[in-house]
């Protein structure tokens, strides 16, 4: 390449692309004083204003709980006021170190409040019932690996179920607020991992500083990242081993034990705690050890990190083979249709999925279209200056080259979200993929905006912050289906907003009565709360497989329905009433793909009450919306 | 810190009751100390700044209640208050027994206090921050708790035991207020039985067990109703119950 770029005619291009590298990073620090560095700033002012948005954001709340008009409005105005004040701060030249440590430290925190003011009496989420039922195993038994109904390879991952235990055991609190105080520990320590990774990878806490809370724009740090779900907790230790390899490559090099001990712990903690983030360290640490190989800082070792891969690589194998072998039926079904839809739409042999197609209350309004298409612009115009950037002035600092690598995976990554099956990949290794694009938009915004001194600095400094801002808000449109992102009145199958008492109100009727541990058939919420806080067994199609959405839609009622029920040896039935008022949110009732087209009206009260014609059934439970049936199994051998 | 560590273990063992000092307890032993006393430990010879010792102390705590639960698992104790009050106990006062050796070895040991120049007003407007987020959880939770929600009534009709023997027929109020009720028990053959005002107050549950009508065989079943007084010819509940071939 080099020999080709010496002809005269192409100096001038040679010079542009491989320019020295700096010697040493300038990303628009001020000059390093420590009495500077220890001043708080803006940052308690700054604290309070956040606090107050965060009260706004809780209006908004309530607003939307009792459907009041504005409530949008007023959520809207507390939660970006809150997030531009920060963004606004930690942008500046002018802030010190401690004033940004505060700052992602509120970030962090103060975002993770959203979160619990959403679901503040007791876990909504999808992920989060899940995973409440594995710490509640552990909680009842004292053990681990016992079986769960819905999602078997949680108790294979226990770490964050661990720590719930340990608060429980050892505060008497409950599991929903152990859950609370762990997620919100574990949030606290990722900013601050986080940020102190990007600053001794770029010696700049500017640059960490906004970097980090570019990070905190991803469309899941709100609330996916922010639930009582084994990822959340992960991404903590992956971190920490990013820390402790920049120490032990830098900082460190002379005396590694803490380091090392930091890099080994973290790999540990990882691999149990959640499978597919162990999986993206092991994917990260070999390629940061390629790109060391190739392009070596001096002084640096490049054994270390390959040292660092072959032990996260025997690590998680060991883990996967001998504890978490079902993890591979779990992911590949899902990985491998993914790609093979990908195939397809590439080669034209299927049209792409069209995006933003959902109907109804799923769809996005244009206004919302508008911010997320100007995100996704953003974010790759941000990626090209920044890759340049670093390319220019940094290609001799592997870490800089990694995470670059990492953040231009991004747009291809998201070319997942035009096949059938794809775009929940898409969206889930958001957060895997940020750790690179934040780092690499923040390096553009250093360079865009480099100094206090700079012209326009004060028009750069807005521009820059309505930018970032921008991203914030068109990621968190479509973090999560736009029903979801506010609580409110009860909507069937909709996950957050299906939660509600007379669910609950079942689910504790059922296990004060009936006991635990009974065989159930049930919606996708109802099976859920069972699952979770009843303590008993959903039979599923996904897990069981037989056809539970045909028991409930399929009409009349006939010998092959009953006989589902004898596979699945389902003890009770429960029906809600409520679906023949409500579509269904999510595009079913009960499973995925259970109506070959959408549905455009509500069930029929004829398909829900076929069962009281049944002998097979005894009405044992009327909460009025909910009823449960007891199944008569006696005929099954017939 | 070995004797902070040594008190919290006994009054976690104890099991005092729940309050806000036992919470705050169990989150330090879970969440700070044991990182604190191994990040002293492990990083005495590279003094840390007050960010790093932070995310050090409760990440390492984290990663070591994480993998500590599956370390309990196997042994016969389990995961159970005491189990966990030696492991992260033990961890903290051998990791400061260790951090107490190393700091004697080295010449490089930072014991300055943190420095923080926090003025008044900025004190002030800390504090009041925190005042304000806790306002800002205890306004959304008041809300939810106060949402508008639907008033519904539980009835339930069970066998109560397996030799199904005998009935169990129940009633709980979800409304927001008092709300008298009159149920009847019927079967194929007509009334069995009728409970003509049962006042049940929010939250307040009734229940009776029975012998089953003797009319009720494998074929027929035990029928509940029941009905609101402000409504007394609209059923308001049913509840049925069949005998099931054991």
């Amino acid at each position: 390449m080099k020999d080709i770029l010496a002809h005269p005619r192409l100096h001038w291009l040679e010079l542009w692309l491989f320019p020295p590298p700096l010697a040493a990073p300038a990303h628009g620090d001020l000059p390093y004083d420590e009495s500077e560095n220890q001043k708080w700033g803006w940052a308690p002012a700054i604290s309070f204003a956040g606090a107050v948005c965060l009260l706004v954001v809780a209006w908004g709340f309530n607003g939307a709980r009792r459907d009041d008009p504005y409530h949008e409005l007023i959520f809207w105005l507390g939660i970006l006021t809150f997030y531009a004040l920060i963004v606004w701060r930690l942008i500046s030249p002018l802030a010190s170190r401690r004033e940004r440590v505060v700052l992602v430290l509120l970030a962090g925190i103060g975002l993770y409040m959203v979160k619990v003011m959403h679901s503040p009496l007791y876990f909504t989420f999808y992920d989060e019932l899940l995973h409440y039922r594995t710490a509640a195993n552990i909680l009842e038994t004292g053990f681990h690996f016992r079986e769960h109904p819905l999602l078997p390879v949680s108790p294979l991952y226990p770490g964050l179920e661990n720590i719930a235990i340990a608060l429980v055991n050892l505060s008497g609190l409950n599991i929903y607020y152990a859950g609370i105080i762990t997620i919100l520990v574990a949030r606290a320590v990722f900013v601050l991992v986080l940020f102190l990774f990007f600053e001794k990878t770029s010696e700049s806490p500017r640059l960490a500083g906004i970097a980090t809370v570019i990070y905190a724009a991803n469309p899941h740090f709100i609330f996916f990242d922010a639930q009582f779900s084994y990822e959340s907790l992960a991404l903590v230790f992956v971190v920490m081993v990013f820390l402790g390899i920049q120490y032990r490559m830098t900082h460190h090099k002379d005396k590694p034990l803490g380091s090392s001990l930091l890099i080994i712990f973290g790999i540990c903690a990882t691999l149990v705690t959640h499978h597919v983030t162990s999986y993206f360290l092991l994917i990260c640490l070999t390629l940061w050890a390629v790109v060391a190989y190739f392009f070596p800082y001096e002084g640096q070792s490049r054994t270390m990190l390959f040292g660092t891969a072959v032990l996260a690589l025997v690590a998680i194998l060991s883990w996967m083979m001998y504890v978490a072998i079902i993890t591979i039926d779990y992911l590949v079904p899902v990985l491998s249709g993914a790609v093979f839809d990908l195939f397809k739409v590439l080669v034209r042999d299927e049209t792409g999925r069209q995006l933003f197609s959902a109907q109804g209350e799923n769809a996005l309004r244009l206004w919302e279209r508008v911010i997320v298409y100007s995100t996704a612009l953003s974010i790759l115009l941000g990626l090209m200056l920044g890759a340049i950037v670093i390319w220019r002035e940094y290609r001799n600092r592997p870490t800089y080259l990694f995470l670059c690598i990492i953040g231009l995976l991004y747009p291809i990554t998201q070319l997942l979200r035009f096949t059938e099956k794809g775009p929940e990949i898409a969206s889930r290794i958001g957060p895997f993929m940020f750790f690179g694009i934040a780092f690499v938009l923040a390096v553009s915004v250093a360079k865009l905006y480099p100094a206090a001194g700079v012209s326009w600095a004060r028009w750069r400094h807005v521009a820059l912050t309505a930018v970032i801002v921008l991203m914030f808000w068109g990621n968190f449109l479509v973090s999560f289906p736009r029903w979801a992102l506010m609580p409110g009145p009860y909507r069937s199958a909709a996950d957050t907003r299906s939660v509600e008492v007379q669910g609950l109100a079942a689910t504790e009727w059922i296990r004060d009565y009936l006991g635990p541990e009974h065989r159930l058939a049930a919606d996708r919420i109802n099976g859920l709360l069972q699952v979770a806080y009843g303590r008993q067994y959903q039979v599923t199609g996904s897990w069981n497989n037989i056809n539970v959405p045909g028991v409930f839609l399929d009409v009349p009622f006939t010998e092959v329905e009953y006989r589902t029920l004898c596979e699945g040896q389902a003890e009770y039935l429960i029906v809600d009433y409520r679906f023949n008022s409500h579509l269904p949110l999510l595009g079913f009732y009960y499973e995925d793909a259970e109506s070959e087209l959408p549905y455009t009206e509500p069930l029929e009260t004829a398909v829900l009450d076929k069962f009281r014609a049944r002998d097979e059934f005894s009405l044992v439970y009327d909460g009025g919306d909910l009823v449960i049936y007891q199944v008569d199994l006696s005929n099954c051998d017939r | 810190m070995i004797l902070v560590t040594a008190v919290l273990m006994l009054l976690t063992l104890l099991e005092w009751e729940l309050s806000a000092v036992r919470v705050l307890f169990a989150v330090a032993l879970v969440g700070i100390l044991p990182g604190y006393a191994l990040t002293t430990a492990i990083f005495v010879k590279y003094p840390l700044g007050f960010a790093e010792k932070l995310a050090f102390s409760c990440g390492l705590s984290l990663g070591l209640a994480a993998v500590g639960g599956l370390l309990l698992h196997f042994t016969p104790w389990g995961l159970q208050p005491a189990s966990w009050v030696i492991y992260l106990g033990g961890i903290t006062v051998v990791a400061n027994a260790l951090a107490l050796g190393r700091m004697q070895q080295t010449t490089q040991v930072d014991l300055s206090v943190i420095h923080v120049p926090l003025r008044l007003h900025q004190l002030l407007l800390m504090l009041l921050a925190g005042i304000v987020i806790m306002g800002a959880y205890l306004t959304a939770r008041a809300g939810a708790e106060n949402r508008p929600a639907p008033q519904f009534t539980q009835l339930w009709l069970l066998w109560a035991d397996e030799s199904q023997s005998e009935v169990q027929l129940g009633i709980q109020n979800q409304e927001n207020g008092i709300r008298q009720y009159r149920l009847v028990l019927s079967t194929r053959q007509g009334q069995a039985q009728e409970w003509p005002n049962i006042a049940l107050a929010p939250g307040e549950t009734w229940q009776t067990t029975f012998p089953p009508p003797p009319a009720v065989g494998e074929t027929d079943f035990i029928k509940a109703t029941l009905y609101r007084l402000e409504a007394p010819q609209e059923i308001y509940r049913e509840v049925y119950l069949r005998r099931i071939a054991r």
